[in-house]
């Protein structure tokens, strides 16, 4: 319970910078999503992009911070490792997002799909990350013996 | 005379691994069900705001709706996908289904966590209401913030109370 109120009050306080990045953060993105997904010879423009990128990098930095267990420079350390490969898979996501939605068929089941994608593929990034570098340290041996299971 | 306590066998690590390889791949047939079958979403929306009228009503407050527009308080939202708790359930679902439990664990874990899920997603639509009648300027913070660090929040503090309803499944060495 003290995890998820540190949690709570990390990820409020990180949440407020990435609210002011976020309009610049997304157009970078979706700039360099579209190079990678546009076919050759041609030019993607995005005009509008309404994703919950970087609040996902947000959610994982809360995390890591809120990790008590491990010490300060612990954590910068996984903050630093975990931080640029979330990038890249926010970028992979809304690539391949562009991409399906450039070649499918049936216009309004890709949109589902992709904004489930941004949607699963954000909060589950982060705190699959989080879970992997940190989290695991905290779970206990009983759930650690029944993971195992 | 006591047993010796079991110890599980393979690294943590591995076991976190295969765990969220599992998560992995209902996340997956949930993202095809769901891009498939318009229904879930649809079914997500209506479910959305059959709760949010009777929410209204049993504080006493006037509402209306027509089509997915909901009129409360002299303004109006139009409950869209993203309002809709079925991907933050989707995501519950498939973490539950991914943990090796039984059965019977897993459907207690799905029922209570879709209740908990649906209600803080109607309290968080009601405060979104809230925040746009009387102060409209901070709508799209609120909604952005309850919907990220408010849902990641909801989701691991039903997964941890989940978990604690369990006993732990040894396996033999």
């Amino acid at each position: 319970m003290k995890f998820l109120l540190r949690f709570a009050l990390w990820a409020t306080l990180v949440f407020v910078p990435a609210w002011f990045v976020h309009p610049g953060y997304e157009r970078a993105l979706g700039t360099f999503a579209a190079r990678l997904a546009s076919p050759s010879g041609t030019e993607l423009e995005i005009t509008d992009l309404e994703l919950f990128f970087p609040f996902d990098l947000g959610v994982f930095a809360a995390l890591v911070l809120a990790s008590s267990w491990a010490d300060w420079r612990k954590r910068a350390i996984m903050l630093a490792l975990g931080l640029p490969p979330l990038v890249v898979l926010e970028v992979i996501i809304l690539a391949v997002g562009l991409v399906l939605l450039m070649n499918s068929a049936d216009q309004e089941a890709a949109g589902r799909f992709v904004t489930g994608l941004v949607r699963i593929g954000g909060l589950v990034g982060a705190t699959g990350a989080w879970l992997l570098l940190l989290g695991r340290e905290k779970l206990s041996l009983t759930t650690r013996a029944w993971l195992g299971g | 005379m006591a047993q010796p306590r079991r110890q599980p066998t393979g690294s943590p690590r591995a076991a976190i691994l295969g765990f969220l390889l599992r998560c992995v791949a209902y996340w997956s047939v949930a993202l095809f069900a769901v891009s498939r079958l318009p229904v879930i979403e649809e079914t997500g929306i209506r479910l959305t705001l059959g709760t949010l009228q009777l929410a209204y009503r049993a504080i006493g407050q006037d509402v209306v709706r027509s089509g997915n527009l909901l009129i409360a308080g002299g303004t109006s939202v139009s409950i869209v996908s993203d309002c809709s708790p079925h991907v933050p359930f989707l995501i519950f679902a498939a973490v539950v289904l991914a943990f090796p439990t039984s059965w019977r664990q897993r459907a207690l874990g799905i029922v209570a966590g879709g209740l908990v899920i649906h209600v803080f997603n109607t309290i968080r639509i009601m405060a979104l209401i809230g925040v746009l009648i009387w102060r409209p300027q901070w709508f799209e913070f609120a909604h952005v913030y309850l919907w990220q660090t408010g849902t990641v929040l909801v989701l691991f503090g039903t997964f941890a109370l989940w978990m604690q309803t369990m006993k732990p499944r040894l396996r033999s060495t």
